[in-house]
């Protein structure tokens, strides 16, 4: 079971990446752990998306952002974002730390701490692909 | 945005009047939202309107936090009226840790009066 959202790489669209995301997990998960499970998965859809707007695209609005979800046969919920921007490595060393008061640099955490599994990828032709993975089961 | 200032004796209690805080309108937050952090020592932020904040609002309420902590006169904030979703947002940053967070506007007020 999957399905596909294509957005422009405005921030004002995140909304509506947000509502696909909810809708689509509505649809298809059912159990005990379903509305902290559909929030993180907004949530880390959102911040994804977020971070190809602003830095792979430099903010300009007139990308596209592909987000593919699927429910998989082994009860997780895959999330595919595909875009054409800069690539993205994580930095090495501890995430940002909220002590320190600072006003940015909270996202990497936000994805690490909602999901099981997060890889940024590339393919030979230069697409990049930020891959969010959640077991249902925890 | 404009914000909604609501006086409960000397704190300042402000209606964030947005139902999310991302990377689309925190600017227009923190460019609004100074002049109040510079007019009171005692705040309490409403969050009950918010249904959504990402990791650029988390920050944005990081910078209000860090502007009061430069007066260095005691001038704080307290948050209250979290949604579930939102609590647990700061609760993946830890962001509990930097605020104090109540559940109603008068739990928020009390704790600043005693």
């Amino acid at each position: 079971m999957r399905a596909k959202l294509s957005i422009s790489s405005c921030f004002e669209e995140l909304s509506r990446l947000r509502t696909f995301v909810r809708d689509f997990c509505i649809d298809k998960i059912q159990g005990p752990h379903d509305e902290e499970t559909i929030w993180k998965l907004e949530l880390a859809a959102h911040e994804a998306a977020a971070n190809v707007i602003e830095h792979a695209y430099d903010g300009h609005k007139e990308q596209r952002l592909v987000i593919e979800i699927e429910l998989t046969g082994a009860q997780q919920i895959l999330l595919k974002i595909f875009h054409f921007g800069k690539p993205f490595s994580p930095p090495a060393g501890p995430s940002s730390c909220v002590e320190n008061l600072q006003n940015r640099g909270y996202g990497l955490t936000l994805l690490r701490e909602s999901m099981d599994e997060v890889k940024y990828l590339q393919d030979e032709k230069g697409e990049n692909c930020i891959y969010l993975l959640k077991n249902l089961s925890t | 945005m404009e914000f909604k200032v609501e006086p409960a004796g000397d704190v300042a209690v402000i209606v964030i009047p947005a139902e999310t805080l991302e990377m689309k309108n925190i600017q227009d937050f923190k460019d609004n939202i100074v002049s109040h952090l510079e007019g009171h020592k005692k705040i309490v932020f409403d969050l009950g309107r918010l249904n959504f904040i990402d990791s650029s609002g988390c920050g944005s309420l990081s910078f209000c936090m860090r502007t009061m902590k430069e007066k260095e006169d005691g001038s704080n904030i307290y948050l209250c009226c979290a949604n579930n979703q939102v609590s647990a947002t700061f609760r993946l940053i830890r962001l509990n840790r930097v605020f104090d967070i109540f559940e109603t506007r008068d739990d928020a007020i009390n704790a600043f009066t005693n």
